[in-house]
């Protein structure tokens, strides 16, 4: 049962990627805008308006970079193509489909189907730390950004915003690799003195 | 230096609103303490009211509760600036905080449990034209350096409504 649900949500991203992203549906722009409502409508179900919000907020600003430059190219006509435009914006709703397609297919696995996974030990601890360290370490981003937001610190470098995105960048990994240290070692603990009920 | 009209501030966030029946104002080198029971909405109102309205006009340093998660962005910053990362947690708030050579307001959020006496000589205080503090150890001396006291009084009469008070210490 726990397969075929792993399975099955493996198999609904591979899908998705072989149809929406390298597949013949990539460039149809009101397939693609469908499929974008039904990831909004679900993640809103699962994660309420807050969270669909927190969710479009990673994304927005590489959202905005691609439609940037895809101006920036149509007006200068580069390499002679004038569809930049076009091919900006699909990638604009690709890119945050796959996002929500990825995450939401890989939040639905809980710990409780990676216990039931018929995979090694060693296999099924590295998956169980690395979800909890996303579960974690994800909302820091928020909280990084808003600190950073509030840092006087870069205000004599060249390109401060860049510098403060640096640091929030640098604080996630710094984050991550402590957390899941952690994880790590309260995991081993646990096996360590498990015992089993008299 | 700093004024806040008397208004409601509504903080979207935490969903409570804020009533100032008096406007404050404070003038160059003041200290206010954010005093008031646990879950009164101190730290809502610094995060949600205080500080986007003092960040418009000044640079400003903010030690946040969650100290512990900032403490990684503080990392992150001194290492950026090719600065040395110090271990000891007081030692990373003293040097980021020197870090910043120009900085008008400081505000702290039950940060000077890490220094109690030694807060001043750590962070300099008279350096800053503006501290807010948010603390529960009741601790005046380290901020007498300030030439103003303030006590900023919350008190939560309803389950979303918190009334704001100033009372001038010193």
């Amino acid at each position: 049962m726990v397969m075929g649900k792993v399975l099955g949500l493996l198999i609904l991203i591979l899908a998705y990627f072989a149809w929406f992203v390298f597949g013949p549906w990539y460039d149809h722009l009101s397939l693609q805008g469908i499929v974008f409502t039904t990831l909004v409508v679900s993640s809103l179900i699962r994660h309420g308006w807050s969270g669909t919000l927190r969710s479009l907020w990673i994304i927005f600003p590489f959202v905005l970079t691609l439609i940037f430059f895809g101006i920036i190219f149509d007006w200068f006509q580069l390499m002679g193509r004038s569809d930049w435009l076009n091919d900006s914006l699909v990638k604009a709703v690709v890119f945050p489909n796959s996002f929500l397609v990825t995450k939401l297919c890989l939040e639905s696995i809980s710990f409780r189907d990676l216990i039931a996974l018929p995979v090694s030990q060693k296999t099924r601890r590295s998956m169980i730390i690395l979800k909890a360290v996303m579960g974690k370490c994800t909302p820091l981003l928020f909280r990084f950004r808003f600190f950073m937001s509030l840092s006087p610190h870069f205000h004599n470098q060249r390109w401060p915003q860049f510098w403060r995105l640096c640091a929030v960048v640098m604080a996630l990994y710094i984050s991550i690799y402590r957390q899941a240290e952690q994880t790590r070692d309260l995991y081993d603990h646990r096996q360590t003195f498990l015992r089993e009920k008299p | 230096m700093f004024e806040l009209p008397a208004a409601k501030y509504p903080a979207p966030r935490s969903g409570l609103n804020y009533e100032l029946p008096v406007a404050i104002q404070l003038p160059h080198s003041s200290c206010v303490f954010l005093q008031g029971d646990n879950g009164a909405g101190k730290t809502s109102f610094l995060e949600e009211v205080l500080v986007p309205k003092i960040h418009k006009a000044y640079d400003l340093l903010y030690l946040a509760q969650d100290i512990e998660i900032q403490q990684t962005t503080m990392i992150a910053t001194l290492a950026l600036l090719n600065q040395p990362v110090p271990d000891f947690l007081p030692d990373l708030i003293t040097a980021w905080i020197k870090a910043a050579t120009r900085c008008q307001v400081l505000i702290l959020d039950e940060i000077d449990k890490y220094f109690k006496k030694d807060l001043d000589q750590a962070m300099t205080l008279s350096r800053f034209s503006l501290v807010l503090t948010v603390s529960h150890i009741n601790l005046q001396a380290p901020y007498r350096s300030m030439q103003h006291g303030y006590a900023l009084r919350f008190q939560r009469n309803h389950v979303r409504t918190v009334t704001l008070s100033l009372e001038h210490l010193w």
